[in-house]
């Protein structure tokens, strides 16, 4: 259980501030709340345990290649999108790109 | 993209790539190059209940959201990841009038029901598959297991 451990490294931290000076320990106290992120989130090549990988979702979906596009007022004209449609849009070298089908609210 | 979950490809002679995760609530725009390379990715296997990303040819597995590989030849290294805007089409054009969009030709759903609908997490007495359980490390017991929440 990571995160009551840190909370209460944390707390304990805090409980030190206020006793011996909180100038002296808010730099570490700082630190240790940035590193929070880093230390609760699991996928890393560090902690990465390949007998918890599963084949299950293997085959369920395949990757949109994209070769072709057509401006976004052209999908809006052709009814291929609604003004409300919400997109992905990525930035690419050559500008901004948007990519259909962002959730099953779409129009089609 | 929600039926497809990674999109890449050459437009404009670029090679653009795209995550997202309806489920997952993550999505990132990505350049898919290691070590100078461009790398194919597909969606792979599940890892902390999560779609890994699989590079094809060297099956180097990689995470979805912070492009880092995981596992594999190039374990270590990184995708080069940015943001990825979330935008409505009428709030896009007046951002960029000249904004491309690509556009998947495939159907709505397959046809098929939609697995997030059976697993969605506020849906009462709905449980994960232990296919999936298993893939989690050590849980928070803060919140239900899935249920989404900022940790301060």
């Amino acid at each position: 259980m990571i995160v009551p451990t840190v909370f209460q490294a944390l707390l304990f931290m805090n409980q030190l501030a206020q006793n011996y000076g909180k100038r002296l320990l808010g730099g570490v106290f700082a630190s240790a709340l940035l590193s929070l992120p880093a230390a609760l989130y699991s996928q890393t090549a560090a902690t990465f345990d390949i007998d918890r990988y599963s084949p299950l979702g293997e085959v369920f979906f395949e990757t949109f290649y994209v070769d072709e596009t057509l401006t976004l007022q052209e999908a809006l004209n052709t009814k291929l999108l609604n003004p409300t449609t919400e997109l992905p849009v990525t930035e690419t070298a050559t500008g901004y790109l948007a990519l259909d089908g962002v959730s099953p609210h779409r129009t089609r | 993209m929600a039926f497809h979950h990674i999109a890449q490809g050459e437009a404009d002679d670029v090679a653009p790539m795209a995550t997202l995760w309806v489920v997952c609530n993550s999505e990132v725009s990505l350049a898919p190059t290691i070590e100078g390379n461009v790398c194919n990715y597909v969606n792979s296997d599940l890892y902390d209940d999560l779609f890994v990303l699989e590079d094809k040819e060297t099956k180097t597995l990689c995470s979805h959201m912070t492009g880092e590989a995981l596992y594999g030849k190039h374990t270590g290294l990184q995708i080069p990841v940015s943001k990825l805007l979330q935008i409505h089409v009428e709030q896009a054009l007046i951002f960029d009038p000249t904004m491309k969009i690509a556009t998947s030709q495939r159907p709505y759903n397959d046809g098929k029901r939609s697995m997030a609908a059976r697993w969605w997490p506020d849906r009462d007495g709905v449980q994960l598959m232990p296919e999936l359980v298993e893939t989690l490390a050590d849980e928070d017991i803060h919140l239900n297991r899935m249920a989404i929440g900022l940790g301060i």
